[in-house]
């Protein structure tokens, strides 16, 4: 029995492995693809799938955070400020989980995959947005910064607009988080730049900073009410980290958008059969 | 002119260093906690034994956490890893794992006070308050049989 049970842990890590390779070349994350491969292929119940996939989110977030801690891109300060929405949106999140049916579990996490491929296939913030103003908020706090863009090749200053909005779109992209695992990064860096319009670069980083604190939120809820399983969490905890660092190593290789349109096709694909089983279907 | 300059660099040093910590930090103890992880899971694949009870391969992967199943309390994971249960050995790593950021924002409000930037020490420190509380929130959901 023993060499069924090693075989099937082995096929939890490579599974974790792609899901965090595809994750990485998605721009996604691996959290997104570890509940739909747990709970489709591997038979996992939902909410150990979700708590196997917090931890690993934690993981990565904080293997990569070391690398953007350097590079002066991510703003500690926004990022401090609204992981104060986030991670109460975490605990929110969580706390619904544990009260939600598990077919209405993964009706939503079908809808919030289709939904996360949007800002995949429809390229945002390629310049830096032009504000005018800073939100008095923003001015309040010292929100607004600068970097050195090695792209443009000089220091960009911008301004912080729409603090109010941002930050209830934070304690939503928060509950996503708390409520299905994910590091729900995409949806993060969304309210950034859709409300807040930073520039790309410092969205992206500094969301990574946020989604480590966030996950962490809802993490310690799922590990002591008993549904982070060991058997489980191991090799997705090992598997997630491995492909993010491989995922990133080929990223840097590739810069074809095709590259992502394939994964944001399979992401769909997934998306559905999670709808479809919330649906009872399949 | 010059004390601005000298100012500047100052401040770079300064971030320099806070920087510096936080990637030490952060680097170590995703090291640490993947290690304890990695060890635990091939003490597992060696003696084939979980330290609890195992039953088929379907239990295992359907198994909440319990007395008989794995440990999740403080007290439980360490006399388990006292004794070298795979399971609790790799709980520790998981727990050290999911800690982590709880440390991060401790240590960034120590680099807000040491920038003698009050108001985001304070936040930092609110922050910390809200990770603490979410482990509150499991007695909550305990108490409504939820959990």
């Amino acid at each position: 029995m023993i060499y069924l049970i090693v075989e099937y842990l082995i096929e939890i890590l490579i599974a974790s492995i792609l899901a965090g390779i595809i994750g990485a070349l998605g721009g996604l994350g691996g959290g997104v693809l570890i509940v739909p491969f747990l709970t489709l292929y591997f038979h996992v119940p939902i909410s150990l799938a979700i708590g196997a996939s917090i931890v690993s989110v934690i993981a990565t977030s904080s293997g990569s955070a070391a690398a953007y801690v350097r590079d002066k891109i991510s703003n500690i300060r926004i990022g401090t400020f609204l992981v104060l929405f986030t991670t109460t949106g975490a605990i929110l999140g969580a706390f619904i989980e544990h009260v939600t049916p598990v077919k209405v579990l993964f009706f939503i996490f079908g809808v919030v995959l289709i939904i996360s491929v949007i800002p995949m296939l429809k390229k945002i913030g390629e310049e830096v947005p032009n504000v005018e103003k800073n939100d008095p908020l923003a001015e309040k706090l010292g929100l607004y910064g600068e970097y050195y863009d090695s792209v443009l090749k000089r220091e960009v200053k911008y301004k912080v607009t729409g603090v109010k909005p941002g930050a209830a779109m934070m304690f939503m992209a928060g509950t996503i988080s708390g409520l299905l695992g994910i590091g729900s990064g995409a949806f993060k860096v969304l309210a950034m730049d859709l409300a807040m319009r930073l520039p790309i670069k410092v969205s992206t980083t500094t969301s990574n900073f946020m989604i480590g604190v966030t996950a962490a939120a809802s993490a310690g809820i799922y590990f002591f009410t008993g549904d982070v399983n060991p058997f489980i969490a191991a090799p997705v905890a090992m598997g997630v980290l491995i492909g993010a660092i491989i995922g990133t190593k080929i990223l840097v290789r590739i810069r074809s958008s095709s590259v992502r349109k394939i994964f944001a096709v399979i992401i769909l694909i997934v998306g559905l059969e999670m709808i479809l089983r919330g649906a009872g279907v399949i | 002119m010059i004390d601005n300059n000298s100012k500047d660099q100052k401040l770079l040093t300064e971030e320099g260093i806070s920087s510096k910590i936080l990637t030490i930090y952060l680097i170590w103890s995703v090291i640490i906690s993947l290690g304890i992880i990695t060890f635990g899971t091939i003490l597992f694949i060696i003696t084939g034994k979980s330290g609890y009870n195992m039953g088929n391969l379907n239990s295992l992967i359907t198994a909440k956490g319990s007395l008989s199943t794995y440990p999740f309390y403080i007290q439980s994971i360490w006399s388990g890893v006292l004794t070298l249960k795979p399971f609790a050995i790799i709980q520790l790593g998981v727990l050290i794992l999911l800690l982590t950021p709880f440390g991060r924002m401790l240590l960034q409000f120590f680099i807000f006070i040491y920038e003698k930037d009050t108001i985001f020490a304070i936040i930092a420190l609110v922050v910390f308050v809200i990770l603490m509380f979410s482990l509150y929130m499991v007695n909550v959901l305990e108490m409504l049989h939820i959990a």
